[in-house]
């Protein structure tokens, strides 16, 4: 009994010993683990990428992916360029795009050199954040060799650079009008007609760049209580509306007029067709342009961006543009695959006026104005 | 006195701003136009049951649509709207409403059906025989109680209606065509994908009024529950026992081999399915990710419940029933502002296990409670008496009387989880994509093949999951 109350107390001792000794560790251990923490956290500067050797380009997804224009582009201008690298930052839409853009044009070093995928309205919405007179004696020398399409110059923001263009139209097929013995409509403003209800679908376009340009177009000719109860859906995005379009859910479809090319390469040109709207098609430009937190010297591009410039202007690259975005060149005399040819003709297109207060408006109160619209009119 | 007039005035105009307000009362409308159609459809049902022999027997195949995914209801409007020639209803409110109407009826149904169920039946033949007409018998006896059932039926369908979620976004279209649950989403998505939000619809309001008409809600089902006692005389809900077991008696015991093998037959043939559908549409991830998280989800649920059941101090099992109070798309989108404002950008699964967890709480709490109070002390003594831990004696006193609830809780919980859209997605990112958010995709993105395989294989999923959860209960 007494040895063990002897090793007892001798435990307690040790243990006691034990634990201040441990409680001397335990703190040494917390003081550096916190000193390490502090200066894991103390996030490292990264180095803006070097423009000689490196070019980031924001855009985003469908133009972004292995199977569109910059996936294609990447491969083969670093074959052709190889001291530069090209780096893409994809986002999942365009309107996205430039919330990423705005997200890294904040940081300390800013990364993104290029922005490509923008329109007209997205370019006006965030010009601050690029070099709005981008004139340096090095591009004005690239951009008179180029022969642009007289269209795609009209009334272009300073700073903005097209790369491509399409026109948006009605879509329709053959068979659906036929059978619901449709009179096709000569202008947007015709679809509040009873006729034409449930008839087509448009794009949301708080969400969807063609269905901004449907909206844009109609302007204030129909008021949206008379135009909601028409459409079949509002639907969250291109890719939704032409897949219910295909699946027969509607007769019409807001889309591209490049659409066409796209059913004549599977061979089914002729069940589709396209509205020639009287106004004219409304034209949708996108383009590149060059963030602010390039340093551009007046007599000389940064190498890597010049180079690339000049390649999404060479004839191979918009050539591409049909194949891979179908979409239109910019340029000139490029040539046009089979399947664009007919469409390639239509050049009655409408620059839509930037109006950039009123559009913001439009779009912060368009779910309300529809809704409660909707509720008076039951 | 001018502070509290500045902030009641800011607070009606912040409040009562009109398209929120609009949005409100148009949401509750369309709920009280569904219950009013869905309640008259649910009394002729009724009648109509109430005169076979066996009715009975309908109540466990109505409790089917506790856990029927919203997707099925969405698949069937869709192919009726499309046999009857009415396809211009849908992707409007006429969709909507049918799809309402459809998942509340049976609900209502088995309310009315549970409350006859309850009805003394001695008082009814005592009436009878003291000459009562059918009509006084319905109206002073039967009505009065089933009644009380019904009530607390319609307080439980209302709250499904106001969290309807994935049947408003997939069969009204998606926006305009709102409710509350859906446009707080829809102005989350809105803020933060695109920088343009609906101005005067601050999703701050809308939450403030969702919880609101929630509270309210629940309120009334308290109400409801303790002036009529409803909630302790329904029982829990066995959701096993529409699954057709094998009767054993003579008649078949001579057949027994062939209903081995018919058996077999009907089991191989649906993982058969199963597997193609899996294959055919590649669904290894989604349906991977979603019985990581529900059963997760489940699992953590009953553990918490158990360990609160095992405390003495009880006044913590309050926040066991917070679940009930609340939407499944505020907790979500609360849980999702808190991790954005402290950069907790990764975990998307330990979130949504979070969220579920919460929401699926007061479900277990309702039926554990009772139970883990009926705390068998004799036995338990006797065991720890005699030298056994606490843990074998309550493997040995405790768990065989909890099991079949826990069992059956289970598959009820995990059924629950991959029907579950909005506790999930805040938080799809390209690499986390349960079953049930990737179902929704293909509707909205109207892939419809895909939509229906998917449900198809949802549907099965659950019927696995309660089928083998109810096989465990006894």
């Amino acid at each position: 009994m007494g040895s063990s109350r002897l090793r007892g107390r001798q435990a307690t001792f040790i243990l006691k010993a034990m634990s201040q000794g441990s409680k001397v560790a335990l703190w040494k251990i917390s003081l550096m683990s916190a000193i390490f923490l502090l200066g894991a956290s103390c996030q490292k500067k990264s180095a803006a990428p070097d423009l000689n050797k490196k070019l980031v380009i924001a855009t985003y997804s469908s133009l972004g992916s292995d199977h569109g224009f910059l996936g294609w582009a990447k491969q083969e201008f670093e074959k052709a360029t190889p001291q530069c690298q090209l780096e893409l930052r994809v986002s999942p839409g365009a309107t996205q795009l430039i919330a990423e853009i705005e997200r890294d044009s904040k940081k300390p070093t800013a990364e993104i050199h290029l922005a490509i995928g923008l329109d007209d309205l997205l370019y006006a919405r965030s010009q601050k954040l690029f070099h709005s007179e981008f004139s340096t004696e090095a591009w004005n020398g690239v951009a008179a060799s180029l022969k642009f399409k007289k269209e795609i110059l009209k009334d272009l923001s300073p700073g903005f650079l097209p790369f491509d263009y399409g026109a948006l139209t009605l879509i329709y097929s053959k068979n659906a009008v036929e059978k619901l013995n449709l009179k096709l409509p000569t202008r947007l403003s015709d679809l509040i007609r009873a006729e034409y209800g449930k008839k087509f679908i448009v794009q949301d376009p708080r969400v969807s760049s063609p269905g901004l340009v449907f909206f844009r177009a109609l302007g204030d000719e129909v008021k949206l209580n008379e135009l909601s109860p028409q459409w079949r859906l509002l639907a969250q995005s291109w890719d939704t509306s032409y897949q219910m379009f295909l699946a027969g859910e509607a007769p019409m479809v807001w889309s591209y007029l490049s659409s066409m090319a796209y059913h004549e390469s599977k061979g089914e040109g002729a069940k589709y067709g396209w509205v020639q709207l009287a106004d004219g098609l409304p034209l949708q430009r996108e383009g590149m342009a060059v963030m602010k937190s390039v340093p551009l010297n007046p007599n000389e591009l940064p190498r890597c961006l010049e180079s690339f410039l000049r390649f999404v202007y060479s004839d191979a690259a918009q050539a591409k543009i049909y194949e891979k975005q179908f979409m239109f060149s910019v340029i000139e005399g490029v040539t046009v695959p089979a399947v664009f040819e007919k469409i390639e003709k239509v050049r009655n297109l409408r620059a839509l006026e930037v109006k950039l207060n009123e559009t913001d408006a439009f779009l912060k109160t368009f779910a309300q104005k529809v809704q409660l619209e909707q509720s008076s009119e039951k | 006195m001018q502070i509290i007039q500045i902030i009641l005035e800011w607070l009606f105009e912040w409040l009562l701003n009109p398209p929120v307000v609009s949005l409100v009362v148009h949401t509750l409308i369309k709920i009280f136009v569904t219950l009013a159609g869905s309640s008259l459809i649910a009394f002729i049902l009724f009648f109509g049951l109430r005169q076979l022999r066996h009715h009975n027997q309908f109540l466990p195949l109505l409790s089917i649509f506790w856990v029927m995914p919203s997707f099925i209801i969405v698949a069937a409007v869709i192919i009726f709207l499309r046999s009857v020639g009415a396809e211009n209803n849908l992707y409007d409110w006429p969709a909507v409403y049918l799809g309402w109407g459809m998942g509340t009826v049976p609900v209502l149904v088995w309310y009315l059906l549970k409350g006859y169920a309850d009805l003394d039946l001695r008082k009814i033949k005592a009436a009878q025989t003291l000459g009562a007409s059918p009509w006084q018998v319905y109206s002073r006896i039967i009505f009065p109680q089933v009644s009380s059932f019904y009530l607390y039926g319609l307080a439980q369908s209302f709250y499904i209606l106001l969290t309807s979620f994935s049947l408003v976004v997939i069969l009204g279209g998606g926006s305009p065509r709102d409710t509350l649950e859906t446009r707080i989403y829809q102005e989350w998505a809105l803020n933060t994908q695109t920088g343009i939000s609906n101005g005067s619809n601050e999703l701050w309001v809308l939450v403030f009024w969702q919880c609101l008409v929630l509270v309210a809600v629940q309120m009334g089902l308290v109400w409801v529950s303790r002036k009529w006692n409803v909630s302790s005389r329904l029982g829990s809900v066995k959701l096993g026992e529409w699954i057709p077991q094998p009767q054993e008696n003579e008649q078949t015991h001579s057949n027994s081999v062939g209903s081995f093998f018919k058996q077999k037959v009907i089991s191989f043939t649906l993982l058969a399915f199963i597997l193609f559908i899996l294959i055919w549409f590649n669904l290894f991830r989604p349906v991977i990710t979603s019985m990581v998280v529900a059963s997760a989800s489940a699992t953590i649920t009953l553990l918490l419940i158990l360990w609160l059941g095992s405390l003495r101090q009880r006044n913590w099992r309050i926040l066991t029933f917070a679940g009930s109070w609340v939407s499944p798309i505020v907790v979500s989108w609360l849980l999702w502002e808190v991790a954005f404002r402290f950069e907790w950008y990764d975990g998307s699964v330990f979130k949504v296990i979070a969220v579920q967890s919460f929401l699926f709480a007061p479900w277990v709490a309702r039926s554990l409670f009772p139970l883990l109070d009926r705390r068998r002390k004799g036995e338990w003594g006797a065991a720890i008496s005699m030298g056994a831990s606490k843990w074998n004696a309550w493997r040995v006193v405790e768990w065989p009387r909890l099991r079949g609830t826990v069992f059956s809780l289970f598959g009820l919980l995990v059924a629950m989880s991959f029907s579950e859209v909005s506790s999930v997605i805040f938080f799809a990112e390209p690499g986390f994509e349960p079953l049930s958010l990737w179902i929704q995709n293909q509707y909205t993105q109207f892939r419809l093949d895909e939509a229906y395989g998917g449900t198809a294989l949802l549907f099965l999923g659950i019927v696995l999951v309660v089928k083998w959860s109810h096989s465990h209960e006894s």
